[in-house]
């Protein structure tokens, strides 16, 4: 079910958490709320889950005005970051309590759980303690726990990020296909771009209570809409740029070619990865001789950073994949990027 | 389609009562049960000190303090708890720096050791102290000395012993958090052992010391057991409201004895909370604790002086219980079990008494301090600011006073809970509310240690606030629950100033009779009464320590 969020506002003491927010969740997607710590993404799932209240606004989940409704009774499922499954249960009976609140008949609700359990391959550890699981069956658990009721939203908050980084790869996948596999409308909470990237239908880019951009990850990355989001995700270029008197793009004293969206802006982005070096300007569209200043070796890429002539004050980075050819510092080379691959990003 | 669209609600549920429309029925039955019990009782005591012979008015105040005798007992009241309180501090700094601090042998058994005063009547210090040192003890007696112990000093002695367990306690935490980087920062820069300790360790134990000096201060100064056993003729304060309301029958200038012993106790309780909202951040995450180095003569040094003190703290029980042994102290030694047949007035009933209600105290606490916690924790209704307040409030009222308060709110026929005067009831609820602050905050603590998310979780999955508190808080915390259990049971057996204004001839308990019977001269008698309640306390301490390490609890403490 589509979940559509209108104007809400909501503020601890003097500081603003969510600005008059308006976003709409498409049914069975996955959408990550991306941004720095302290930008609302927290907040906005927990006013969702109804953990939070809003001073203004409305959430409605098809049409029906969930404002009012009490988190018990909005059927939401929910996966917090620090695991939070109740010490005292077993895993079985942790996922068996949102049945019981829900007052399932016995034979129905442990055939239910253990399905959820065989979900996430944990049917074996049923009996379980928490304490005698480690911190990727935790989560598991805490997935089944949140899904057995058959809720209408699964909310997971930065539901990875205590883990360690090679778990943490491994559940990525697994979420992903659970949700895919019970098309259930899904919104995660993260501050890893990367985490995003990988998992989200829909990113939903936040900062300082404000929606910066909402996008596919692939839109997101290859076309962020302005400073914040190129700098958040991953590292991006960027140029200040004059216009000329006709339209043209001037990079300190050259002139540069560059797709529709990037007119009449004076900010320009170009990811480090989209930049190609050679002895000698291939055919791509802009070609910038430099001074390479710095190199950094970082295993299976290499990060040059590249002093242009036409503007020395603006450096750039390039990165390079695989240790074919490493240029040196003070060796002068050509940077070559194509026209679409420079976008226009407002302040 | 109109609103009845709305009709696909989820999967039909039991009934349950309102969250918000529980939480405040159960908070208003809280602050109800505190405001009859506390609130009322120490305004009757204001109340009361106004009433004298001619109707309202500030008389009792004139009367009592145009005497010159009133300067008198307070003059020995701060007499006896300064210096009382600088003996307990020091002795118990030294032995808990010792515990700490070095590698004397045994520290399990020294700390056990001077852990007893809290298992025993609170008379017992002075009760002991009678039968070494007193006119008929074994110093004078058998070794041939002439110690004269009645009075000043054998008050300020018994008390240093009564409140050393108190001091150790803070003290001994002090010294436990400690940053070993400090440590190595002044060796490496050549300080001497005298430097580093006047340099860091104390004073980085400095709030340590306020608190536990605080402590001993109020405790000395409302304590009455111990003054009304040893003290002879020299009065204090806490006992002359025992004359005056027992022997005189003068409430009203029992009250106003009783406002002034109020003021030191919640000046020094205010000022106590003051310093201990500074003292964290002493130690950080990053500090490294201290590991004590090899010193063989510092060792021996301490090794004595803790021992010494072991010697004296073991003495008092022992004395008396030697004393409760033997047919007639100290003329006829010989052995035997008669004191312990209890044939006197009421026989053992009083032990029966006081283990039926220390059991009701137990329980009772328990439910109403738990109550009082969740209340105040997780019901976000208007009323937990003041159910926070008071249930805290009994800290900085000493026992006696509001003991008093009891006798005057519920001996008048005007109060409708009358029919409590006079019963075992009134004495466990003012058992509950006399220790009600401790056990809150033990509970307050270990509930805030439960993380909310929880709370949030069991929300999420449908829960009502009573689900999450059965299915999950309770059953995590109950292992402190049943400490703070142990606690409220200690306490009613062994504290005496709270109920001595209570006890009718139904409804003695065994601290009391101690008490009475040593104002009679049946030491002997006392000594066994005194014995059957240390013992009782005793076994109840170790089999709650089975039951936990049965239930696989190990880490609850049950000495507070």
């Amino acid at each position: 079910m589509a979940l559509q969020i209108e104007g809400l506002t909501k503020s601890f003491g003097k500081v603003k958490a969510l600005s008059d927010l308006t976003l709409t969740i498409p049914e069975s997607s996955f959408t990550c709320f991306l941004g720095p710590s302290g930008c609302g993404k927290t907040t906005l799932l927990r006013v969702i889950a109804g953990l939070e209240v809003a001073e203004e606004g409305s959430i409605r989940l098809s049409d029906r005005d969930m404002s009012r409704t009490p988190p018990a009774e909005r059927n939401f499922g929910m996966v917090f970051q620090s695991y939070s499954l109740f010490p005292n249960l077993t895993a079985l009976q942790n996922v068996l309590y949102g049945l019981e609140c829900r007052g399932w008949a016995k034979p129905e609700r442990i055939s239910r759980a253990m399905e959820m359990l065989d979900l996430v391959q944990l049917a074996d550890q049923a009996h379980k303690l928490p304490s005698q699981m480690s911190g990727g069956q935790q989560q598991r658990v805490a997935i089944a726990r949140a899904l057995a009721p058959r809720p209408t939203l699964l909310l997971l908050d930065e539901p990875l990020s205590a883990l360690d980084a090679n778990v943490r790869a491994e559940l990525r996948g697994e979420f992903r296909s659970i949700q895919k596999e019970l098309a259930i409308t899904t919104i995660m909470v993260t501050h890893d771009q990367s985490e995003a990237l990988e998992m989200a239908d829909r990113i939903v880019v936040l900062n300082g209570g404000r929606i910066e951009q909402v996008g596919s990850p692939f839109e997101i990355y290859t076309h962020p809409k302005n400073r914040f989001v190129a700098d958040f995700i991953g590292n991006f270029n960027v140029m200040q740029v004059g216009v000329a008197a006709d339209g043209a793009i001037e990079f300190g004293s050259q002139t540069l070619t560059a797709g529709p969206d990037a007119k009449g802006m004076d900010l320009l982005g170009i990811r480090p990865e989209a930049i190609s070096i050679s002895p000698e300007p291939l055919d791509m569209g802009n070609a910038l001789f430099g001074e390479v200043t710095k190199v950094r070796f970082l295993g299976n890429i290499q990060v040059l950073t590249v002093r242009p002539d036409c503007a020395p004050d603006q450096p750039l980075d390039v990165q390079l994949h695989g240790p074919e050819f490493i240029p040196q510092p003070r060796d002068r080379i050509c940077l070559n990027f194509g026209a679409e691959s420079l976008c226009g990003l407002s302040q | 389609m109109t609103e009845q669209a709305v009709a696909s609600t989820p999967p039909a549920r039991r009934f349950r009562i309102g969250d918000s429309s529980f939480a405040l029925v159960v908070s208003i039955a809280v602050l109800v049960m505190m405001i009859l019990f506390l609130v009322i009782p120490v305004g009757s005591i204001l109340l009361r000190s106004f009433v004298g012979a001619t109707g309202w008015g500030l008389e009792n105040y004139t009367e009592t303090l145009q005497s010159g005798r009133v300067w008198e007992l307070v003059g020995n009241s701060l007499a006896v708890a300064v210096l009382t309180t600088i003996l307990s501090l020091a002795l118990a700094y030294i032995y808990a720096y010792a515990i700490q601090r070095t590698h004397v042998l045994f520290k399990g058994f020294l700390r056990l050791v001077v852990m007893t005063p809290l298992f025993a009547p609170s008379l017992v210090q002075a009760q002991g102290l009678i039968f070494l040192f007193g006119r008929n003890g074994a110093f004078n007696r058998f070794l041939g000395f002439d110690f004269d112990i009645y009075g000043f000093w054998g008050i300020v002695l018994a008390d240093v012993l009564y409140t050393f367990p108190y001091a150790f306690l803070i003290l001994s935490a002090a010294l436990a958090a400690s940053d070993a980087r400090l440590y190595e920062g002044a060796v490496v820069m050549g300080a001497k052992p005298f430097r580093i300790f006047r340099t860091i360790t104390l004073p980085s134990t400095r709030y340590g010391i306020a608190a536990a000096g605080f402590v001993v201060f109020s405790l000395t100064i409302t304590d009455f057991g111990n003054a009304i056993v040893i003290g002879g003729d020299f009065n204090v304060l806490a006992t002359e409201i025992y004359n005056k309301v027992i022997g005189q029958g003068k409430f009203g200038l029992g009250a106003v004895i009783g406002v002034l012993l109020l003021a030191p106790a919640v000046i020094s309780k205010l000022l106590e909370r003051r310093i201990a909202k500074r003292q964290h951040a002493l130690i950080t995450d990053q500090s490294k604790p201290l590991t004590v180095r090899d010193n063989r003569r510092r060792d021996l040094i301490f090794g004595l002086y803790t021992y010494a003190v072991a010697c004296v703290f073991l003495a008092v029980p022992l004395i008396v219980l030697l004393a409760s042994l033997v047919k007639l102290w100290p003329y006829n030694l010989a052995f035997s079990l008669k004191h312990y047949s209890f044939d006197v007035q009421n026989g053992a009933q009083p032990l029966w008494n006081s283990i039926g209600v220390a059991f009701a105290t137990a329980i009772f606490g328990v439910i109403l301090v738990t109550v009082a916690a969740i209340v105040s924790q997780k019901f976000r209704t208007p009323l937990r600011g003041p159910i926070s307040f008071l249930a805290i409030l009994p800290t900085s009222i000493p026992g006696m006073v509001l003991g008093l308060g009891y006798v005057l709110a519920f001996n008048s026929t005007a109060n409708p809970l009358n029919v409590l005067y006079g019963t075992f009831p009134l004495i466990v609820l003012l058992y509950v509310y006399y220790n009600h602050a401790q056990g809150f905050l033990i509970a307050t603590t270990s509930l805030k240690q439960i993380s909310a998310t929880f709370d949030e979780a069991s929300t999420m999955l449908g829960g009502s606030q009573l689900r999450t508190l059965f299915r999950v808080t309770l059953p995590i915390l109950w292992p402190t629950l049943f400490g703070v259990g142990v606690f409220f049971f200690m306490r009613a057996m062994v504290s005496l100033s709270a109920v001595i204004f209570l006890i009718t001839p139904q409804t003695q308990v065994a601290a009391v009779s101690v008490l009475q019977l040593s104002d009679r001269g049946a030491n002997n008698q006392a000594a066994a009464f005194s014995v059957c309640i240390m013992l009782i306390v005793l076994a109840a301490l170790l089999l709650a320590r089975c039951v936990l390490w049965l239930a696989g609890a190990r880490h609850v403490s049950l000495i507070r």
